[in-house]
């Protein structure tokens, strides 16, 4: 209820461009956590040495950036993670472990893909009777291997996800923030929802579910 | 969002997984956060960054500030001019005029009694006569002997004198004659001051009023000074008939529109400067014609005056009579108990009487309303209270 009456972020950005730096204070404390994991999960922990700088550079972006920023169909929100996805591409680049930007044209075959661990075998049921405790340990196991399936995923595919499950921007959203068609952005995510299903194993299927 | 999974492939895959986000809101580094260095170097950048805007933004602030100062020393300096401060003044004075114009009951002036054009003019003539040998009389150091007051007993005479060419109805004055009330006043005031104030007053405009009509007066403390003793002294004929609200019934004809008209210009100033006499007026009032008279204690039922509530309310003058002081139409007894007289003429409300504990509160219904207020002994309060509660049974 209290994010209803909070001033939004285009005016908040409005008034650090007019030199009150009080107001960028609220956009880094409401921003700061969903584009740190962001960062950190783009780049997978073989970079997570990177996440810091990426991190900072995006924000010092914003703070340069503040008097030419102007909200041009894009919220701040969109054009933040805009900004953090440009930086992460640069290290991957630098690094030489993204192969390519263009995830359609090398990943989307018609070969399954397949995870390089075992599926799991312990989903339980959404209304599941277990003790919370055991649902807890359940959740944390399946983190833990989604962050590693996520690090098997192209980038692209990477970010869509990202942004779209973990940040809430909408497909058209994630097609602005990466820059891409929205057709683009929404294949993107239909391929790495897929793959990701697959990387969890062969429970996700509606039949074993129900 | 749905939480069942869809399989791969489907036309729902654009629609969040809910097993794959609660494995991403589990996930370890779900609670990731940027390290507090690096927080505040990003803060502290952008700290810097936006400080030359904010100084700027002070400094517009500053000159915007000093450029309105400036403006105002300006028109202040413009002030010292003679021309524009007198204009200045000028509408300092009359919206202070307007102000206080502005809180004075319309009906006061409309409501007031008229007298006929020739009866008018006679008073205006006779009063201008007087008011001018009260000024000769004082400049030359002859006082006016105390049986020939003036002007208020001049204007009483020529009251008279207009009357008995009258009807036997009384008229109501003219609009013009209570507009002059307050010059007669102010010639009542002027006569107490030094020659010159008597000289400039201008007779022939003076015309007097009843005391409902008039602007608002001056402080009671200066209109009692201003007063002749003649008029302070004088008993109050039609005062209480006015502020009761009667119209020229017979009372009012026994004294002749004459005293009315004639007493206009120290009207207010008995009316004002005199509140002891108000219970007195009140009782004469309500002995002059019983019949039309009613009280009743509280919510109790009516009853018709008579001789035991008149000697009730000669007991109450005789107790709180002289200590009457004005009081606030609105104020209340502090302590005050439920006994509350009221008393009414032809079955509506006239004024009543507030008892408490070591006070009492009389109020008369009028134009315009009176409140007055005295102080009681306790046991000639207990014994008022007492005595008017026996009578209510």
């Amino acid at each position: 209820m209290s994010e209803l009456h909070s001033p939004s972020d285009d005016s908040l950005m409005a008034a650090y461009a007019s030199g009150d730096a009080a107001a960028f204070e609220a956009l880094y404390a409401r921003h700061r956590g969903a584009l740190y994991r962001f960062v950190r999960r783009l780049l997978g922990s073989a970079l997570g040495a990177q996440v810091d700088e990426v991190f900072q550079d995006s924000w010092l972006r914003v703070v340069h950036a503040r008097a030419t920023w102007a909200p041009q169909g894009a919220t701040f929100r969109t054009w933040l993670f805009t900004l953090a996805h440009h930086r992460a591409i640069d290290v991957l680049r630098r690094s030489g472990r993204e192969v390519a930007l263009d995830a359609l044209n090398d990943d989307d075959t018609d070969e399954p893909w397949l995870p390089d661990a075992p599926a799991w075998q312990h989903w339980p049921a959404p209304a599941s009777a277990a003790p919370q405790a055991d649902e807890l340990l359940f959740w944390h196991r399946a983190g833990v291997r989604l962050l590693q399936c996520l690090e098997q995923l192209p980038v692209a595919q990477r970010s869509a996800f990202l942004l779209h499950h973990e940040d809430g921007l909408g497909v058209a959203e994630v097609a602005q923030a990466l820059e891409v068609g929205f057709e683009t952005a929404k294949t993107r995510l239909r391929y790495a929802i897929s793959k990701l299903r697959a990387c969890m194993g062969a429970y996700l299927s509606g039949a074993e579910l129900t | 969002m749905s939480n069942e999974p869809r399989p791969p492939g489907s036309a729902a895959d654009a629609e969040r997984d809910a097993y794959l986000q609660g494995a991403l809101r589990h996930a370890p580094d779900a609670n990731l956060a940027p390290p507090t260095a690096l927080n505040e170097a990003i803060v502290r950048a952008a700290r810097g960054a936006a400080a030359p805007q904010a100084a700027a933004r002070s400094q517009a602030s500053a000159q915007r500030y000093s450029a309105a100062l400036r403006w105002l020393a300006a028109r202040w300096a413009a002030l010292g001019q003679p021309r524009l401060a007198g204009a200045v003044a000028g509408l300092m004075v009359a919206t202070l005029a307007g102000v206080l114009w502005w809180g004075e009951p319309l009906e006061r002036a409309l409501d007031a009694p008229a007298l006929p054009d020739e009866v008018r003019s006679k008073v205006a003539d006779t009063a201008s006569t007087a008011i001018s040998e009260n000024a000769q009389a004082r400049r030359t150091g002859v006082e006016r002997a105390p049986a020939e007051p003036a002007p208020a007993a001049a204007l009483a005479k020529a009251g008279k004198a207009a009357t008995a060419e009258l009807p036997s109805r009384a008229p109501a004055a003219p609009p013009a004659a209570q507009r002059a009330a307050p010059q007669a006043e102010a010639e009542a005031f002027a006569n107490k001051k030094p020659e010159t104030h008597a000289d400039a007053a201008a007779p022939a405009s003076i015309v007097p009023a009843p005391a409902q009509a008039g602007p608002p007066v001056a402080p009671q403390e200066m209109r009692a000074e201003s007063a002749p003793p003649q008029a302070r002294a004088a008993p109050r004929p039609a005062m209480a008939q006015d502020s009761l609200g009667g119209t020229a019934d017979s009372a009012a004809s026994e004294r002749g529109i004459g005293a009315a008209t004639a007493a206009a210009p120290t009207r207010l100033l008995r009316e004002r400067s005199a509140p002891a006499e108000m219970l007195a007026d009140l009782r004469s009032r309500i002995a002059a014609q019983p019949q039309r008279w009613t009280w009743r204690l509280g919510q109790g039922e009516a009853r018709a005056v008579d001789a035991p509530l008149l000697d009730w309310l000669t007991r109450l003058e005789a107790a709180a009579g002289a200590d009457l002081q004005d009081a606030a139409p609105a104020e209340a007894l502090a302590n005050a108990g439920p006994l509350i007289l009221h008393l009414l003429r032809d079955a509506q409300l006239r004024g009543s009487v507030q008892l408490g504990p070591d006070a009492v509160r009389i109020v008369v219904i009028g134009a315009p309303p009176q409140a007055r207020r005295a102080g009681l002994a306790p046991h000639t309060a207990r014994d008022l209270e007492e005595e008017l509660t026996r009578l209510a049974r």
